[in-house]
Formats: structure tokens, C-alpha cells, sequence
């Protein structure tokens, strides 16, 4: 955190990153096949009580994030990285489908437009911090959940983002090396990511080229794959 | 289809509709819906010491349905559970009559991999009766067919998911109908076949 903001004090990078906002929704993921970690949950819930925002005044929720979150001053996405259907992955853009009146009018063209759900009212300018969750990734999927024990790894790591697209696109880069290296040739997903260009090139949300991304990588590099 | 096996039990069910399935999978809705999907039960199985099952029961209206669904995803099928099985580490799938069968088990333990083929083996059972395959099937060549390839499809986006024709339904396959997509191995070389079954108006 103190690298994401820039400070030397985690405190104070808390501090900084939810300056003035009086209340905070934790946007998270509960898809029971790789949930948002709760003990995740409980440290950002615990960061921002630091900062002086009040337990009450803190909502954490998925499925219900529209009637919960809509209405706080200050948002914090966090949801683990998968592969998906219709999606190509499901990263910190998709996670805010619930904010939509209508989710299946995202679906269209391989959820192309999912950029679009960080315009939507409810969350437009709200975002603090966007925590892709990379600690168990899931990299390929089968069947009807499209959960298959055997592609998911312990990458251990975190990607946090100010930006959803710069989070998703280098959680893409991750999944793709890891295919790579798991299948040992090119293995396309189910289908293709276009969602994260699109979210750069329409919808203006953020940074999806690679060369444009600063990827500060802190901790344990063994296996870090990209 | 049993409430206890192998040291688990249910503790959660529910049956889907066309209507309701986009809340149970997320997602994955949509090829079930194009091989006519009609219900899904969704069980949930749990044990003490053990990771969780979840069994879903798709009713797809046919055998030919059921069939194409389980070969959409199919890699190395067996004949060991319903009519046609595979299973890999954590999922079982098999076809019987008009149900497509998946299990899928949240983790990889001795215990859950037994409990899973015992439970397909179970389900299996309490499906009375068999189906056939798809007549366009006994249309493919047999030289050099790779059976573990083969794809029946009723709509251009289940094709899509394994061969894309420049994008969209360039075919006019629409969602009703039947085509089938095989891979070849003849002489060192690779095809792939295309058949659409078409009809004249009359």
C-alpha cells in the first residue's frame, strides 16, 4: 500500500487512499468455487477502521452491493482472478456487474461493454482501490461451474490497482503465461479477453496496454511468471 | 438420486429453470440453454472431513441434447458411468437418456474422488432409461475419425466455442440446428469436418 500511494507509512497510505470518505463498501466475491478471502475482507475492514471510518459505517457485500453499496462515499473493489465463460476472465471490471439493473445486458459480444460498469452512477468515481486476488488463481475452467480443482495454483500474491483495467490486464498476462506453461503451447480462452481493451479504448476507464503499465512487483519473485 | 453416499449428505438443493439458471451458474448458462436445456437440479453434498460435491442433474429434453453437451467438453470419454463418462481429477460428467450429469468436487482428496465416481455410479442407476446418439453421427466417415473430437452442436455459438467460421452465424444455424464437427488424423495430416444437417421447405 505504501508503494501504490507512495508513502513510507502503511497508516498513512490508508489514510491517504480513503481521505474524507465518512463511509466504505467492500465490494467483494463469494462465487463459492474461490471466494474473496474473509480474513482479506476483516484486514481492509480493520485498515479502514484505522482511519477512522466506524464499523457501521462499513458494508461488505457481492450480490447485494447495489441495495448495501451504492450509497457509500468511498468504494474498495477486491475478488479473486479466474477464468470465465462468456468473460475470458472475471477481474476487478466484471466484479461490479451487480451494479447493474440488468447484469445479462453485459453479456453481449463476450461482455465486451463490462468496462462500462465503472460510468454506471453508483460507482463512478468511488473507487479507492481495485485488489485483484491472485493468492489461489483459477487459470482454466470445465463443466458446469466452470471450476476444476486442478487448474488453480498458489500464486500467493496480490495485484492492486487505482486502475480496474491496468489490475485485469495484468491479471490476463498472468493467466496467459500460466497456460502457457501448464498446457506447454497457446491455449486461446474460452473466450477472448476483449472486454479489458475495450474498457481502454471505449469506455475510458483505465490502462490496458502492457507497455503502458507499471508493474511494481514487491516480495517473493519465484514463479512470479510475469 | 441418493441424499447420503460415501459419507455425505446433502445439505442444499435446488431446481433451475430456463428463467432462473443464469443465478445458479455463473456464467456457464448459456451453452445449457442452447442444447434446450429444461431444469437443473443443483445439489449440494457435504461432509465432515472432506471437500464438497456439487451434483447437477440437467434435463436437456433429448438424448441427442444430451448427448452434445457432454461433447462439448469431452477430451478422453469412457463407457464406465451412463452412456458415455470421463471423468478428471474433481469432475465427472456422463450422458443418459436426456440428462447431461456433472459432478464437481471443490477439492482434490482421496476420499471426495471416491465419493464422486460412487455418486455418478448412483445417479446413473436411477436413470431408467438409455437414449441414442444423433442419426447425423452414423453420417461421419469412419477412416481416420477421432471420436474423442466429435461435437454435436444445435446453435452457432456452441460451434464457435471450438471452430469460428469469421465470426457470428455465417451458416444461419440459428439456435435449432443440428451439425456436428469432427477432427481427422489420415495420413499425418489433420481435418476438421463440418456436417449441418439441412432441410428443403416443402
Amino acid at each position: 500500500m505504501t508503494q501504490l500511494v507512495g508513502v513510507n507509512e502503511p497508516r498513512a497510505a490508508w489514510q491517504e487512499l480513503l481521505a474524507g470518505a465518512k463511509s466504505l463498501g467492500i465490494k467483494t466475491n463469494v462465487w463459492r468455487m474461490l471466494r474473496t478471502p474473509p480474513e482479506l475482507e476483516r484486514t481492509i475492514q480493520e485498515r479502514a477502521m484505522a482511519c477512522g471510518i466506524p464499523e457501521a459505517a462499513i458494508a461488505t457485500d457481492d450480490r447485494g452491493a447495489m441495495q448495501t453499496l451504492a450509497d457509500r462515499e468511498a468504494l474498495i473493489n477486491v475478488r479473486p482472478l479466474r477464468t470465465h465463460h462468456w468473460s475470458g476472465i472475471g477481474g476487478c471490471l466484471k466484479n461490479y456487474i451487480v451494479f447493474s439493473d440488468s447484469p445479462p445486458a453485459w453479456h453481449p459480444d463476450g461482455c465486451a461493454d463490462l468496462g462500462g460498469l465503472m460510468n454506471l452512477p453508483a460507482v463512478k468515481g468511488k473507487t479507492r482501490l481495485h485488489l485483484l486476488v491472485v493468492l489461489t488463481p483459477q487459470f482454466h475452467g470445465k463443466g458446469p461451474h466452470y471450476f476444476d480443482p486442478r487448474y488453480v495454483w498458489d500464486y500467493k500474491g496480490l495485484i492492486a490497482s487505482r486502475d480496474p483495467v491496468a489490475a485485469d490486464a495484468t491479471g490476463v498476462r498472468l493467466l496467459v503465461a500460466k497456460r502457457r506453461e501448464f498446457f506447454g503451447e497457446e491455449v486461446p480462452f474460452a473466450t477472448h479477453t476483449k472486454h479489458v481493451e475495450v474498457a481502454e479504448t471505449k469506455h475510458r476507464v483505465g490502462v490496458a496496454d502492457p507497455h503502458k503499465i507499471e508493474l511494481v512487483k514487491l516480495g517473493w519473485q519465484d514463479d512470479v511468471l510475469i | 438420486m441418493p441424499q447420503r453416499i460415501a459419507g455425505y449428505a446433502v445439505v442444499e438443493e435446488a431446481t433451475y429453470t430456463p428463467e432462473t439458471v443464469f443465478d445458479y451458474l455463473n456464467g456457464g448458462a448459456e451453452i445449457y440453454l442452447s442444447y434446450g436445456m429444461e431444469a437443473v437440479l443443483g445439489r449440494r453434498y457435504a461432509h465432515p472431513e472432506e471437500p464438497e460435491l456439487l451434483l447437477d442433474v440437467f434435463d436437456l429434453g433429448s438424448s441427442e441434447n444430451a448427448f452434445g453437451m457432454f461433447s462439448q467438453e469431452q477430451e478422453n470419454p469412457t463407457r464406465e458411468i451412463g452412456q458415455t463418462s470421463e471423468y478428471t481429477p474433481g469432475l465427472l460428467r456422463f450422458w443418459k437418456g436426456r440428462f447431461f450429469v456433472a459432478i464437481t468436487a471443490t477439492g482434490l482428496t482421496d476420499g471426495a474422488t471416491a465419493a464422486t465416481l460412487a455418486l455418478g455410479r448412483a445417479c446413473a442407476a436411477a436413470i431408467a432409461r438409455e437414449g441414442v446418439q444423433p442419426e447425423l453421427l452414423n453420417s461421419l466417415p469412419a477412416e481416420g475419425l477421432v471420436e474423442a473430437r466429435v461435437r454435436f452442436v444445435r446453435t452457432a455459438s456452441a460451434l464457435s466455442r471450438h471452430y469460428d467460421l469469421a465470426g457470428g452465424d455465417i451458416l444461419g444455424l440459428g439456435c435449432d440446428a443440428r451439425a456436428v464437427l469432427a477432427e481427422y488424423e489420415r495420413s499425418g495430416g489433420r481435418a476438421v469436418l463440418l456436417l449441418v444437417e439441412c432441410w428443403t421447405r416443402p
